[in-house]
């Protein structure tokens, strides 16, 4: 990591409000991503970023200035949005998960290109999976750096992506987007 | 290379961040099972839209928000002190307002006479007023203590019974603790182990713990207005 990232969150830690800014506007990206990925709700995304920055900052100290900051930070709003999730499972008539859309013809009319059904079908995933295979594909962090950012085996988090992967081709078979496969799919 | 490690290995090479292409093995296999060329076909397909997925731009006032936030909220530090002083000032009140009622409850009773076979001397166990423990401190003390305050009398205590019966041998400290109840009560340890226990018998009026502590710390945040009031004037 680079020095630059220890010299703001110093400059952070003594106050300087630039260096928190700055923070912000070098991760905003990723972390909105993260955000966006998981909870497929733009509002929800965004509020969760504003979340996970502000806790980010009130807790620098907390940081392990050996290792990188950004699975740090993608922990903090991974923690986030499962959280969100989880009270959205409590609460299924405010979700907008894709579950809701079920297979009906206007979902399909309404996906009607690839980019989209993997976004549909992204959102079936469980949390863990869902998280992990951000994590490794969107973000490209090493298995032992999610392994970290998650705080769980670093064969967990293989098995996730597997299953995720795995998931994600039976959900795009079931819509009809990848042709039926013969070949046997083993269990992970 | 047999079509059920095929899987595994496409889930390998993908881990390495490899195109599955690019492995030897993976791609001599697919040149003769339709059906694993399928599935990675299928995989391609997958990662390939998921790239290909466009993130929405974040907010642009995001660090503004994320500033305005920081500065509607207390911070930390301030919340964590705050909570340390009032754990401390409870901590401090459970050990202060016992000794208080003690004071309080002996000055209205008058002095309260020990009974049992072997009284403390109050030098020994120092929780309250020396009033009334002038009689005690004359009584020799030999061997374990064993302290017996009562409102009555004639203590039925078993252990207190017993002790009378053994004198200084009896391996029993029984505890006063004048805090815990409104009245005094005797609470007697485990006899035979030596290690203390629950009270066997309560006397009336004695509270459990839970209910002194909370009581007590009642007392306290009732008391907290009136000393922040008092430290401005």
């Amino acid at each position: 990591m680079s020095d630059d990232v220890r010299e703001l969150v110093d400059r952070s830690l003594r106050g300087d409000q630039s260096a928190m800014v700055e923070l912000v506007e070098q991760y905003r990206g990723q972390v909105f991503g993260l955000c966006y990925r998981m909870l497929r709700h733009r509002q929800d995304a965004e509020d969760v970023t504003q979340e996970s920055f502000v806790r980010a900052l009130k807790s620098l100290r907390k940081w392990d200035r050996q290792r990188d900051f950004l699975p740090w930070l993608l922990a903090i709003a991974g923690n986030r949005c499962r959280t969100l999730l989880s009270t959205r499972m409590r609460q299924p008539a405010a979700s907008p998960l894709v579950e809701h859309l079920g297979d009906n013809t206007l979902a399909i009319t309404e996906a009607n290109n690839l980019a989209e059904e993997v976004e549909l079908a992204l959102g079936t995933l469980r949390a863990e999976y869902r998280q992990a295979f951000l994590l490794f594909h969107q973000h490209e962090l090493s298995y032992a750096e999610i392994s970290a950012t998650l705080d769980c085996p670093l064969g967990t988090v293989k098995t996730w992506v597997h299953r995720a992967r795995r998931e994600l081709i039976a959900r795009l078979v079931k819509r009809g987007v990848v042709e039926e496969l013969r070949h046997e799919v083993r269990r992970v | 290379m047999k079509c059920e490690e095929f899987e595994d290995r496409l889930n390998q090479a993908l881990d390495q961040r490899r195109r599955p292409e690019w492995d030897a093995d993976l791609r001599v296999h697919c040149d003769y099972c339709a059906e694993c060329r399928e599935l990675a076909a299928a995989y391609g397909v997958l990662l390939d839209a998921f790239y290909a997925l466009a993130t929405p731009e974040p907010p642009a006032d995001l660090s503004v928000r994320v500033l305005d936030e920081l500065r509607s909220r207390p911070s930390t530090s301030r919340r964590v002190s705050l909570a340390t002083a009032l754990v401390a000032m409870a901590a401090a009140a459970l050990f202060v307002l016992p000794v208080l009622h003690s004071v309080r409850d002996r000055s209205d009773e008058g002095p309260r006479r020990a009974s049992g076979p072997v009284a403390l001397r109050s030098t020994q166990r120092g929780n309250g007023s020396r009033a009334g423990w002038n009689e005690i401190d004359a009584l020799p003390v030999v061997g374990p203590v064993l302290v017996s305050i009562s409102d009555d009398d004639e203590t039925t205590d078993p252990y207190a019974e017993l002790a009378k019966g053994t004198g200084q041998g009896l391996a029993s400290v029984v505890l006063y603790m004048p805090s815990i109840g409104s009245s005094p009560g005797m609470i007697s340890p485990n006899v035979v182990s030596g290690a203390p226990s629950w009270p066997q018998r309560v006397s009336e009026g004695l509270k459990p713990v839970t209910e002194s502590v909370s009581e007590t710390l009642d007392l306290l945040l009732r008391a907290l207005p009136m000393s922040e009031s008092a430290s401005r004037s």
